[in-house]
């Protein structure tokens, strides 16, 4: 092993023990990239530049632009009290179902994600909405936010998707093909999540705490006019979201501006919305952005950090020579990301790996459309795993609640993770879960 | 360990106070920055579907403004302790071994202020060169925006985090009351 | 014999023949001349696909050092690279990449002030220049006249907006990778784009229909090398590496032939059809422009670089090349 391939190799371990004592992530990243640069090439001045040009150019893209924006709409549709409208409705129509709550939660969650494209989006908006009622309703608090991470990544396998989109740049198939390809494959995975939660609710029923459900359906029913009077302006904004994207109005990255407008007309609407609210709305959206996007930019740095020590190609060389087969580097390649997906975030793992593995796996005879679906899945489990787990680290930081620590997101989307790992396997031996549509 | 605002036991000093005003400030730019970006892209797509007259280079501005908005925001979000951590297994050690954990928790914070410091100061060399060849986004003929005014943000932003942080750091190095 | 590491970054992946070529000429090339003594070899690290730095980015990334050699897109740096995006500023030129990429490059051999653009960066020219294939409209409707365009809504990247104003179509600012989206949910009616980039993301599936308006084929990029690194090399080594960019231009031009047919075949086969715009429609288009070269060349002058030196050394040199430009954007 070369100098360099050590210190690649070295600093993900610095890193993890950086996160591990406590070290914010963002600072373990651009720290250990520091360091190793400084090592490799002897030469501090080198790692400052690194450091600079990331701070630079890593988030400046139109697509972070949905970030603060998502968040905007997230967080105004809260105010406005639509997001505990939806949950009322939700728990009238599974209330008599133990564990009911987190099924609609998975539902919301597979509609929000046909509206917007970035899972991120979806783990803030209802880290503010169904976290807060599932406590109030005695569910476990590990359970609620495990439940929000997990199905948040639907916002990205579902089409419109961010993380498609870079797919299907990167390796020339049409956008339009992956985004149909995800339809069933999100469907299942939401399908999935939901029988896992009554599975759960029956089987380790301490897992989900001690929900009301019962004692709810003793609860005065809302009456249809009620239910029209919640639903109509979460109707309204999917529909104009939806509406715009499908009517050829604007693109699902213009969704998020839009979708904030709209909620915030919404809850000036309902009078539930003040000067000093609407304020407050916006420095939090600020905390939650810088919070996000200098994640994104120490990733960069690490990542790049990583691409200078020469360590991701030196795996896809051994992988190469190591005469696999299909299935082995299908294997191998999942694995690998899943690791990775402990340490990177989405969009760098997938610059890295998918040119290293789409070429081989073309040679002997796979589907790009399959590979990406493949890919895209097992990137976001790695949204729901540990030390950086974006997904997690979301929910973490729209939630403003001390007693619910980032180890108890990551237990709680555990079983989440699993059931995700599980789909995946069904989708790599039945490529027609993904190819049925356009095949 | 970090304090939120709420639990700060040190009594404000003058350099607290100072930062704290201008974190706010900054934010607040932010703040109206974003809520700039969200009526802009409405209006651009409004008058794209009316009247077919879209805004120039909107997408330009976007990915410009983000790097700007989130460097204003940051000192705020750190001194809201909103910088996202895991720190399940310091919070042990630290009831465990208390002095450990002051150790750990002032170097921590030294490490935050020196990466930070390393940004400003890398930071500088990119501001000058957008400043003397005036860098920009856009088209020629069509509309430009500068690139300079982004790279000072964060020149001023990653320093502030920097104090933020060098302030953590001398609060968590006195011994407990 | 002694060792040198050199890592090299390009923002694009290796799907793209101007990154593929780095891998499968550029690099064999430079170490089988310098296999020839055996003096000196490389140990490469390659950086591609946004590893080391994004698309953009690449100039930074050897100009500060952190990679010794990039394939270095000069389109995507307006700023850092004015004059050698003078094929992008001055639109409807040649229509042969070949012609564009040897015509910067002599002047940049003429005009001491681009070649500086390079040492400004703290970077040296290794040569292996290349230009896209000549830029053409895909659009949802035909197009016959220029009427057509009245009206609609053309995606189009960074200096391009300026090649449909005043046509009476509206530009809007976009990139390669938004093109099939934007014009799916109807964001766009059209967008300007090379064969070579539309074939494979299958833009005819949604705008069908091809016209021939050949805005021109821009010098896009080459292969640049960080200046300090460079002059602490042995001659040896620098000339392998000027021999290897000479070599992966060649290699890159070829791929580009091999590739527009097949892209034809691709765009046919996604249900597009290919038609070409009438010369008399198409010297209406150029007419409707407004000077933007001459604003460009205008605004570079006031920096003190030469901008209109560089402006009417390009036109006359496609003049002397027999390339009859339909506008004379220097005189008038
Ligand atoms: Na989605
Ligand atoms: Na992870």
């Amino acid at each position: 092993m070369s100098f360099e391939l050590a210190v690649g190799l070295g600093s993900v371990f610095v890193m993890i023990g950086f996160i591990w004592m406590g070290l914010h992530v963002a600072v373990a990243l651009a720290a250990t990239s520091f360091l190793g640069v400084w090592v490799m090439k002897g030469n501090a001045d080198i790692s400052a530049k690194l450091i600079g040009l990331a701070a630079k150019d890593s988030i400046s893209s139109y697509v972070f632009g949905v970030i603060p924006l998502f968040v905007l709409m997230g967080l105004f549709v809260e105010r406005a009290g639509i997001g505990r409208d939806a949950f009322d409705v939700g728990e009238q129509a599974f209330r008599k179902i133990r564990g009911g709550l987190g099924v609609a939660t998975v539902g919301a969650n597979a509609i929000f994600a046909a509206i917007t494209g970035v899972s991120i989006a979806s783990a803030a908006v209802f880290t503010k909405v169904a976290v807060p009622q599932m406590i109030d309703r005695g569910y476990n608090p590990r359970f609620a936010v495990g439940v929000v991470a997990g199905s948040s990544v639907l916002g990205m396998l579902i089409p419109p998707s961010l993380l498609l989109i870079i797919y299907g740049i990167l390796v020339e198939v049409s956008i339009g093909d992956l985004f149909i390809a995800g339809v069933i494959p999100g469907l299942l995975l939401a399908v999935c999540y939901a029988v896992g939660i009554l599975v759960m609710a029956r089987v380790t029923p301490g897992f989900l705490g001690n929900p009301k459900e019962g004692a709810a359906a003793e609860a005065p029913r809302l009456s249809w006019l009620d239910i029209a009077r919640k639903m109509a302006p979460v109707v309204v904004l999917i529909g104009a979201v939806f509406g715009g994207i499908y009517g050829g109005v604007f693109t699902p990255t213009e969704a998020g501006a839009v979708g904030a407008l709209g909620a915030l007309l919404v809850a000036l609407l309902r009078r539930t919305l003040d000067l000093k609210s609407f304020w407050r709305i916006l420095v939090e959206t600020g905390h939650v952005t810088a919070s996000i996007c200098i994640l994104f930019v120490a990733a960069t740095m690490y990542s790049r950090m990583l691409a200078l020590s020469g360590f991701p190609n030196a795996m896809g060389d051994w992988l190469t020579a190591a005469e696999f087969g299909f299935y082995g580097i299908i294997i191998a390649y999942v694995l690998i990301v899943l690791v990775l997906g402990s340490i990177l975030d989405s969009t760098s793992i997938m610059l890295i790996m998918v040119p290293l593995f789409a070429p081989p796996l073309l040679a002997l005879g796979a589907d790009l459309v399959w590979f990406g679906i493949v890919t895209i899945i097992a990137v976001e489990i790695g949204l729901l795993t540990p030390p950086l787990g974006i997904s997690a680290f979301v929910v973490k930081a729209n939630l403003q609640d001390d007693r619910i620590g980032l180890k108890d997101i990551f237990l709680g989307a555990a079983p989440f993770a699993l059931i995700m790992a599980i789909c995946l396997i069904a989708i790599i031996a039945f490529p027609w879960l993904s190819l049925g549509l356009i095949r | 360990m970090n304090h939120t605002t709420a639990d700060r036991w040190t009594p404000l000093t003058g350099v607290d106070r100072a930062i704290g005003l201008v974190s706010a400030l900054l934010a607040s730019l932010g703040a109206i920055w974003t809520l700039g970006l969200m009526v802009l892209i409405n209006l651009d797509v409004l008058l794209r579907w009316t009247i077919s007259a879209p805004l120039p280079a909107v997408p330009e501005f976007v990915a410009l403004s983000i790097t700007g908005i989130v460097f204003l925001q940051l000192a705020n979000a750190l001194r809201a302790d909103r910088f996202i951590k895991s720190d399940a297994l310091a919070v042990l050690i630290a009831r465990r071994f208390p002095r450990f954990g002051r150790l750990t928790s002032v170097l921590f914070n030294g490490i935050g202020a020196a990466l930070f410091f390393c940004i400003a100061w890398a930071t500088v060399p990119i501001f000058e060169k957008a400043w003397r060849q005036g860098t920009f986004v856009g088209a020629i003929g069509d509309i430009t925006f500068p690139v300079w005014p982004i790279n000072l943000l964060v020149i001023v932003g990653a320093s502030l985090v920097a104090l933020e942080y060098l302030l953590h750091a001398a609060r968590d190095g006195r011994p407990a009351p | 014999a002694d060792e040198i590491d050199v890592t090299i970054v390009a923002g694009h992946p290796p799907i793209f023949i101007w990154v593929k070529n780095l891998t499968e000429t550029f690099i064999p090339t430079v170490d089988a001349e310098l296999a020839k003594t055996g003096n000196h070899s490389i140990d490469w690290n390659e950086a591609y696909g946004g590893a080391l730095a994004k698309v953009g980015g690449e100039s930074d990334a050897v100009g500060t050092g952190l990679a010794e050699i990039a394939y270095n897109p000069t389109l995507f740096n307006p700023s850092l690279y004015p004059m050698q995006n003078i094929a992008y500023v001055a639109p409807f030129n040649s229509k042969n990449p070949r012609l564009t990429t040897e015509i910067v490059e002599r002047l940049q051999d003429q005009i001491p002030a681009m070649k500086a653009a390079w040492e400004e960066q703290n970077q040296v020219y290794l040569g292996g220049g290349f230009a896209i294939d000549s830029y053409q409209i895909f659009t949802t409707f035909p197009i016959s006249t220029l009427a057509d365009l009245e009206g609609r809504k053309i995606c189009a990247p960074g200096p391009a907006v300026n090649w449909v104003k005043g046509t009476g179509a509206v530009p809007v600012s976009s990139s390669l990778t938004e093109y099939y989206n934007s014009i799916q949910t109807g964001v766009c009616d059209g967008a300007i784009n090379f064969a070579t980039a539309a074939a494979p993301g299958g833009l005819a599936e949604v705008a069908p229909n091809m016209t021939i308006v050949d805005f021109g084929a821009p010098y896009a990029a080459a292969l640049s090398a960080n200046l300090d690194w460079y002059e602490g090399l042995p001659e040896e080594v620098q000339a392998a590496l000027h021999a290897g960019a000479a070599a992966y231009s060649d290699a890159v031009f070829a791929d580009q032939d091999a590739l527009i047919n097949a892209a034809y075949e691709k765009i046919r086969a996604d249900g597009g059809t290919v038609s070409e715009l009438s010369a008399e429609e198409r010297a209406a288009w150029v007419n409707a422009l407004p000077n933007v070269p001459k604003e460009w060349a205008a605004e570079q002058d006031a920096k003190g670089l030469p901008g209109s030196e560089v402006l009417a050394g390009f036109m006359q040199a496609l003049r002397d090349a027999g390339q009859e430009p339909p506008r004379d954007w220097d005189r008038e």
